[in-house]
């Protein structure tokens, strides 16, 4: 579970902000905090600042079910990295670390794509480590090559890589 | 009431499957479906049994005594093929372990029947997987039904589902778990915290698993099935050899543990969208409907009207995967 915050134009009538917050709990999202900003309410929307905890799918969700509900969000952090684009989570599994994992993040980030999360298991030193890091990208065309960029170096150090389904 | 005859190939947990269910169904059939279905026919590899009908309860009780049908009296020694020749049938139930790698003796069986002027109905994924396009070809030409439900994804009407119910809409894209084996031993390596080999292990003893899994874990299975769906429902004319294929093996407990940590599970996925089919281990998150437990099997519709529609059922077994077989038997009969 990572630390989520998102800031939203919340409209300002009866029910609204009791929408989100279901939104939130029905994704599974645990909340920490609500501030309701009405000293700068504007235009008929008020600015409101949400944080709880959620897993990156579910934050994802949560984002998503909100948007399609037609509710602006100004701000979206989770593990207190911006979301701002496309996620590609994956695996790697073999020895990642002894094949310089360093080479392996540096081969496919660039201005556009960047690592946003990384966590690794490593049972010894002799044993094939484990991988799994979640991929940001600004648009769907700098994810597709670094995908292929990351197949191609997955296969070149032979190491499994799965990626994560579309949804 | 029609009578529809049918003879029947292989007769091993699915051939059995196929007499039991008709034995405690045969009543239940002729009132509500007016159908009395007679086997006529059973057909081994190396002779067959010719009745009319057929006792299958005796048949059924000599094979659970441990006995080969060879030692059957009425046992004649004729191939498939010398027995399609013979007999008078309206649809040939084919249900012979094929090869993978020739689809035979499945595909010859198809064929001959066919060539005779039977229907078929076949759960025969190796023999499909292998000689779709000429098999269903010939099925056209002869202007018989070639049905096999029961090939991909067992008890679940998967085909029947898109030919039936989602008529109008476009299907884009499938995904989904072909698998029940790889499934059992992924749940068990997340939820259980077991490696790969013990949940296996676990496998084989509770009959989930081959004694060779090979074709399970290596992803064989699931891309033969993925195939005869893409062919089937997507209209494609794809081959076996057009799957990209990633099997499970190189699945670690760590790597499952860590997918868990994150929020996801590791599935053995077939997916069949953008005009390529390709089977291997995917991150699924934990709510998704693609994440089911045990040996079940799921698939995912994406379509242009309903959207995404799932099925979820039990993808293999003796008794389970008669419910595809009758229910392609109980479409021909309609045009019998």
């Amino acid at each position: 579970m990572d630390d989520c915050k998102i800031e939203i134009k919340l409209d300002d009538k009866p029910g609204a902000l009791s929408q989100v917050l279901d939104i939130i709990a029905k994704n599974r999202g645990n909340l920490f905090s609500v501030n309701h900003i009405r000293e700068k309410a504007k235009e008929g929307f008020v600015p409101v600042i949400i944080q709880f905890q959620a897993t990156h799918p579910d934050f994802n969700a949560i984002v998503a079910d909100l948007e399609k509900e037609g509710i602006e969000i100004n701000e979206k952090l989770i593990g207190g990295v911006e979301e701002t684009g496309l996620v590609q989570e994956f695996i790697l599994i073999g020895h990642v670390i002894d094949t310089d994992i360093k080479d392996t993040i540096y081969s496919i980030c660039d201005k556009d794509v960047m690592i946003k999360s990384l966590d690794i298991s490593l049972k010894s030193l002799k044993d094939p480590s484990s991988v799994f890091a979640e991929l940001g990208a600004k648009n769907e065309k700098s994810l597709e090559a670094a995908m292929k960029k990351l197949e191609a170096i997955a296969q070149k150090k032979k190491l499994l890589l799965i990626v994560g389904i579309q949804t | 009431m029609k009578t529809v005859r049918l003879a029947l190939f292989g007769f091993g947990v699915i051939g059995r499957g196929f007499a039991k269910v008709l034995l405690e169904k045969s009543e239940y059939l002729k009132k509500k479906q007016g159908v009395d279905l007679k086997v006529v026919a059973i057909g081994e590899y190396n002779g067959c049994l010719i009745g009319e009908p057929v006792d299958l309860k005796a048949v059924l009780d000599l094979r659970e005594k441990g006995i080969w049908l060879d030692k059957h009296p009425q046992w004649k020694k004729l191939t498939p093929q010398e027995l399609i020749k013979e007999v008078k049938a309206d649809i040939a139930v084919e249900m012979v372990p094929s090869d993978i790698k020739t689809g035979e003796p499945g595909a010859g069986i198809i064929k001959a029947a066919l060539e005779k002027g039977m229907h078929v109905v076949s759960s025969d994924k190796c023999a499909l997987a292998n000689k779709f396009t000429e098999l269903r070809g010939l099925a056209t030409r002869k202007g018989k039904w070639l049905l096999y439900e029961a090939s991909a994804g067992g008890g679940m009407p998967i085909m029947n589902l898109a030919r039936e119910c989602i008529q109008a809409d476009e299907v884009k894209s499938m995904e989904g778990i072909l698998n029940g084996t790889t499934n059992y031993i992924l749940t068990k390596m997340s939820k259980g915290g077991m490696d790969l080999e013990t949940a296996l292990r676990e496998a084989k003893e509770l009959g989930y698993a081959e004694k060779d899994p090979t074709y399970d874990v290596e992803g064989i299975d699931a891309a033969a099935k993925a195939m005869i769906l893409a062919n089937d429902i997507m209209g494609w004319d794809k081959k076996f050899s057009d799957v990209k294929i990633t099997g499970i093996m190189g699945i670690t407990k760590e790597a499952v543990q860590l997918a868990k940590k994150n929020g996801y599970v590791i599935k053995l996925i077939a997916e069949i969208k953008d005009n390529s089919l390709s089977v291997g281990p995917k991150l699924i998150p934990e709510n998704h409907p693609l994440n089911i437990e045990s040996n079940l099997n799921a698939v995912m519709f994406k379509t242009d009207i309903g959207r995404d529609v799932v099925i979820v059922g039990r993808g293999a077994g003796g008794r389970e995967t008669q419910s595809a077989i009758y229910s392609d038997i109980l479409r021909i009969c309609k045009d019998v």
